[in-house]
């Protein structure tokens, strides 16, 4: 009996032997391997002659935004001969993960623009370089709005600095200035006379109403406003940690918010989100609306300037609470071999040039105190009522819990269909206030255990 | 002699249908049923597929701000919004750049590597396979740190090299596999047949080997072009500038947090699928017959 022979053994001279077939695709390999990182080399290299260049992460894409950002940077580049600074976009839905590669990998640009909401993930990782010094050895502490600066602070999980107080939204009630001078009322300046309004201003027959209340996505942030300054309750969380979201004051005002519905506002609005409110108030079909001044270019471009006022929160019954004040600015990464090439670029921002610019361009509350006095802020009917509110002596920020990791999830995505049931008679403010303190208590022990 | 027929049986005493027609009509019957089978599922189908295309052919192809359920008039607009303002082109290219680049080396390196596991013995040769089949297993992300790690050691990261070798590693293992499915399919006797006639083994799979993987090479190239055009997460992860990303980092752009432009975004959907459905349309012939070789005989 014979062995049947493997094709390559009866044809030895030509079978490729597998010590050859190795050495060769090794061989294969490591040219492979040269030849790309030589390649690369030569493709990522490029001194920019001894300037320092800087790496920007933005992480807010909006095209309009973008353009603004650059115009920044350049106006930056152009004062600072010797610094670039390379802006990069990142998707709004992903740059979290890029940003925790980056930091797992030790790879982090110099420079971000984070959200408030992503300070405490960024902060338990290390990742970002504390401002407090920076900022009071550059002397602009006085420069700049107390009201930002503690907003910024409480941001961040052990109250430093890390986000620069470069512009804040801040929440207004916004009104048809012409409706009311139609029917011979004053701007509302108590909660009294905001109800009043509401009923003297609807008119369901033609479809107009005194309110519109925003009972879909992104409802959590009028609810704050309208409820907490009514309440005169300044603080999220009681010294124990418990939500104060069922503080009897509390629930009583948002039974009179709740009111509200389908009486001074449209029924439709049990699902309105950002764009339904504010193109119902441009349509003519609200008369006051409540929101941030970052909207208050869209109620011009549908209105006019003329037919739109805005007013701070109403004093509620023992002071005056204003509602989201919300920093947004820039940070600068621990990591970063260029820090003081990157404080730099922040300190820019807060300074008198850089944050004109850039909050008239954003549309947002400037953070110096020197731009606030500028034309273009006075004449904003909305920003000049979020800086006269904050003038006054003795009111008090309320501070949402924008650290905490479960707030964005249990606000947004938990909380809607349980508010859309309590609007629709289904739920009762009580057990729905209740059972969402339940909810942000919950998260706000597991937080404070978790960070000592 | 009369022979009584199956018909004659048990015949009705009411006055009945001719069989004929009673046969035809359950036929007819059955065959509705059958046809209600086949299209129920597949209408139901179609609807979820075409649906949400059409969507996409609508939003593009319609002028901003128009409701109607036809994309008339036709505008062009969306598409010079995401090409030309979105940056879609630099885009466009690179992924265009890397989709071919991993389908050219995963293809040849999936023949060289198929052709030894079809036709070599070695030793460890089993547990190769199953190691490498293994790797499928394994999530993209979970390799993210490791692999940034390596590239950044080779310099390799914000280059488009990166994104060509992590998309051709990880679509190798499957590429061995199918291709040495199909060359396991050639008869060895056709190789040995050109070895006699003078050639040597490289010159045998090139000259009898090869044309017969036709089918096979378009399977795995197709494969390898798809993974690699519509890798989302290594591009954003190892490109850190803006004109390197790829198409479906591009496409996030066009989601934002406020809102998004949904005539931009269904125009820069139309321009990722379109590539991939061309691919397909050209290639689907070769794909069917590729498959069915690889998935029946092998």
């Amino acid at each position: 009996m014979t062995r049947q022979q493997h094709p390559a053994e009866a044809l030895g001279r030509h079978a490729l032997s597998r010590r050859g077939f190795i050495r060769t695709a090794a061989q294969a390999g490591v040219a492979m391997g040269l030849a790309s990182a030589v390649s690369a080399c030569g493709g990522s290299g490029g001194g920019s002659g001894g300037a320092v260049t800087l790496q920007l992460w933005d992480t807010d894409t909006r095209p309009e935004r973008t353009a603004n950002l650059k115009k920044l940077i350049s106006m930056f580049e152009a004062k600072n001969p010797g610094l670039r600074i390379n802006y990069l976009g990142l998707p709004t839905d992903q740059y979290m993960q890029k940003i925790n590669t980056a930091i797992a990998t030790r790879s982090t640009p110099d420079l971000l623009t984070p959200k408030a909401s992503d300070l405490a993930a960024l902060v338990a990782q290390n990742a970002l370089a504390p401002l407090d010094e920076r900022l009071k050895k550059a002397g602009l502490e006085p420069q700049i709005s107390e009201q930002m600066l503690k907003s910024s602070r409480a941001a961040a999980p052990d109250g430093k600095l890390y986000l620069t107080p470069t512009t804040s939204l801040a929440d207004v009630i916004y009104y048809r200035a012409d409706w009311f001078q139609e029917a011979g009322l004053k701007p509302p300046a108590t909660w009294a006379d905001f109800d009043a309004a509401a009923s003297r201003l609807t008119d369901a027959s033609s479809g107009r109403f005194g309110y519109t209340l925003r009972g879909g996505n992104g409802f959590f942030g009028q609810l704050v406003q309208m409820v907490y300054p009514r309440a005169g309750v300044s603080t999220f969380f009681r010294e124990d940690g418990s939500s104060t979201l069922d503080d009897p004051a509390v629930i009583a005002a948002c039974e009179k918010y709740v009111a509200l519905f389908g009486k001074q506002t449209a029924r439709s609005d049990l699902t309105a989100d950002f764009k339904t409110m504010v193109a119902q108030f441009g349509n003519g079909g609200a008369a006051m609306l409540s929101h941030s001044i970052g909207s208050y270019p869209n109620h011009v471009a549908a209105l006019g300037a003329e037919k739109v006022g805005a007013v701070a929160p109403f004093p509620g019954p023992d002071n005056q609470v204003l509602t989201g004040w919300m920093t947004t600015g820039f940070a600068m990464f621990q990591k970063s071999e260029h820090q003081e090439e990157a404080w730099k670029f922040l300190a820019y921002t807060m300074e008198p040039e850089g944050n004109s610019f850039w909050a008239q361009k954003s549309g947002y509350l400037p953070g110096n105190k020197t731009v606030a006095k500028e034309k273009w802020v006075t004449e904003n009917a909305a920003m000049k009522a979020a800086l006269d509110a904050a003038a006054k002596p003795g009111v008090v920020t309320l501070e949402q819990p924008y650290y905490l990791p479960e707030f964005t999830a249990i606000t947004v995505t938990d909380l809607l269909p349980e508010w859309q049931k309590v609007l629709q008679g289904n739920l009762t403010p009580r057990d729905f206030l209740t059972a969402a303190a339940s909810a942000l208590t919950t998260a706000k022990r597991k937080y404070d255990k978790e960070h000592g | 002699m009369s022979l009584a027929t199956h018909d004659d049986v048990g015949q009705a005493p009411v006055p009945a249908a001719p069989p004929a027609r009673r046969h035809a009509a359950r036929k007819r019957r059955r065959s509705m049923g059958d046809r209600l089978m086949l299209w129920l599922p597949l209408t139901l189908f179609l609807l979820f597929t075409l649906v949400p295309l059409y969507w996409m052919v609508l939003f593009a192809f319609r002028p901003p701000g128009s409701t109607a359920l036809v994309p008339w008039p036709i505008t062009l607009e969306n598409f010079r919004r995401v090409w030309e303002g979105s940056g879609f082109g630099v885009y466009f290219r690179n992924s265009i750049a890397v989709a071919v680049a991993s389908l050219v080396v995963s293809t040849v390196i999936g023949m060289l590597g198929g052709y030894a596991l079809a036709r070599l013995t070695f030793r460890g040769k089993n547990v190769f396979l199953v190691i490498m089949l293994c790797t499928q297993f394994i999530p993209g992300a979970m390799m993210l740190i490791p692999l940034f790690q390596i590239f950044n050691g080779l310099y390799l990261t914000n280059s488009l090299w990166s994104l060509i070798i992590a998309d051709t590693v990880f679509h190798l293992p499957l590429s061995l596999v199918l291709m040495a499915g199909f060359i396991r399919n050639v008869p060895v006797t056709l190789e040995e047949s050109a070895q006699v006639d003078g050639c040597g083994r490289i010159r045998a799979f090139c000259a009898v080997v090869l044309p017969l993987l036709k089918p096979g090479i378009v399977a795995v190239g197709s494969f390898a072009f798809i993974s690699a055009w519509n890798n989302f997460l290594f591009a954003i992860m190892f490109i850190s500038s803006q004109d390197r990303f790829t198409v479906p980092v591009g496409l996030s752009y066009l989601l934002g947090e406020f809102g998004s432009d949904f005539g931009a975004l269904a125009a820069g959907g139309l321009i990722a699928v379109a590539p991939v459905v061309v691919l397909f349309a050209y290639v689907q012939r070769f794909l069917i017959q590729g498959l069915s070789a690889g998935a029946v005989k092998g």
